[in-house]
């Protein structure tokens, strides 16, 4: 099933959050250094990165638990957690490095947003708790901030307005702003001029029908595609059968040619797509962008 | 006068205005501290509006963004736990809550007293427990 969009907010959210990035990057003096040091936006945040592992056997031994289990299955569910009152951040030690740089900041965020340290100051020393909504939506404010810290702002985007559009420039970016490549390509796509979207799959798992199968994770799309294509149904998986699973890199490959696909707008008219694939340990990413409106061709999505 | 913290205004609040709606009570306290819609606008550099200060006073608007919350609370020195409580962000949670929850073993919403980010919502025996390991690591500091 595909995940929740874990990125909307309202455009007042949006804004807000974009001036406390500013200002923590200001702070550290990191605008146009790239990739953001980190390590200064957490320092003059005040927030300091824990050594030790919250799944480490030893230190879970010596805390004294009446329910020894329930704290071994909260410390395998969560990747990061911020100690607000000591600020200090613990991350999962077994994650991809790649992923660390965006956890940082994300632990960082919840530190920082004023109106969010001062409510979990509150909820971590009494019997309160925030509505699953406001939680959600604090988890959503924390991811932002983290990108637009990464990212700076619209910098990402006016550079990658000078690559030849195509899934190497995310890729390329990803390195520059030291970002995880699922990250880039999902902010060239949220933030490029042109219709085009990307599928986030799920690696492939053996199917006995079909060969293989790859879950829908999500599907991101730049602001032209939505108006111009509106809101697609996408299925939950895609198998070789089908246009966007025969785009999936075979087995050792990391990338696939470039296919055609169909894709029909608001107003019914098909519009022949370019496909490319790529994919990294974690997932799949099948770029898709408009090319021309034709008049007959095959459909895969329906608004 | 050196300036409060949320948790002094907290106790002193919660008596208070309890029936009031957030509207009626943003409305009495912006009265209190004799300040006009205009000069709220200001005091927060414009990121509150006159126009959109009325709405959420005439309760046209009743859920504002957490960080207009803590704007006003900040401008009007008011618990801004109080004010989040009223908007219905916060709740105090009851012991009965959390055992119904673990009784039912179904999928828990996300979980908010922790600052994480989560692959799974925690449940509010996994939140407390994790809250006091983190408590734990902090004494031996």
């Amino acid at each position: 099933m595909p995940k929740p969009d874990d990125s909307a907010l309202s455009e007042r959210q949006r804004q807000r959050i974009r001036q406390e990035a500013f200002k923590a990057l200001t702070q550290a003096d990191a605008i146009g250094v790239f990739p953001t040091p980190i390590d200064r936006i957490m320092a003059v945040s005040k927030v300091e990165l824990a050594r030790e592992d919250l799944a480490d056997e030893t230190l879970l031994r010596s805390f004294r638990s009446r329910a020894k289990g329930a704290i071994k299955r909260a410390v395998e569910k969560i990747r990061g957690v911020v100690d607000i009152v000591a600020r200090i951040v613990y991350l999962d030690q077994a994650l991809h490095k790649a992923q660390l740089p965006f956890l940082k900041l994300h632990e960082t965020a919840h530190a920082v947003l004023p109106w969010q340290k001062d409510l979990y100051a509150v909820t971590e020393d009494c019997g309160m708790t925030l509505d699953p909504e406001i939680a959600e939506a604090f988890e959503r404010e924390a991811s932002n901030f983290a990108t637009e810290v990464m990212f700076q702002g619209d910098a990402f985007q006016s550079e990658a307005a000078d690559y030849k559009f195509g899934i190497r420039a995310p890729l390329g970016l990803a390195k520059t702003y030291g970002s995880s490549v699922y990250m880039a390509v999902r902010r060239y796509v949220s933030t490029h001029h042109r219709a085009c979207g990307v599928l986030v799959l799920e690696m492939p798992e053996v199917d006995q029908e079909f060969g293989f199968r790859c879950e829908l994770r999500r599907f991101v799309s730049s602001p032209s595609f939505d108006t111009q294509f509106g809101s697609l149904y996408w299925p939950g998986f895609f198998t070789p059968s089908d246009e966007v699973g025969a785009a999936v890199p075979a087995t050792g490959k990391r990338m696939s040619g470039i296919r055609k696909i169909g894709l029909v707008d608001r107003n019914g008219a098909t519009h022949e797509c370019v496909a490319e694939a790529f994919t990294t340990t974690k997932q799949v990413f099948i770029l898709i962008h408009s090319q021309k409106t034709l008049t007959t061709t095959r459909v895969i999505a329906i608004m | 006068m050196p300036k409060k913290t949320i948790k002094s205004r907290v106790s002193a609040a919660k008596d208070n205005d309890s029936t009031l709606t957030l509207g009626q009570f943003l409305a009495k306290t912006r009265t209190e501290k004799q300040m006009t819609l205009r000069q709220v606008e200001d005091a927060t550099d414009k990121e509150i509006s006159n126009g959109y200060l009325s709405q959420l006073e005439n309760d046209k608007i009743t859920k504002p963004s957490p960080h207009v919350l803590h704007t006003l609370a900040e401008v009007y020195d008011v618990a801004y736990d109080q004010l989040m409580q009223k908007a219905g962000y916060i709740t105090t949670r009851s012991p009965e809550s959390s055992i119904k929850q673990s009784s039912k073993q179904s999928k828990p919403q996300q979980h908010g007293r922790a600052a994480t980010f989560a692959e799974e919502a925690l449940t509010e025996q996994e939140e407390d427990q994790l809250l006091e390991y983190l408590a734990f690591l902090r004494s031996r500091k």
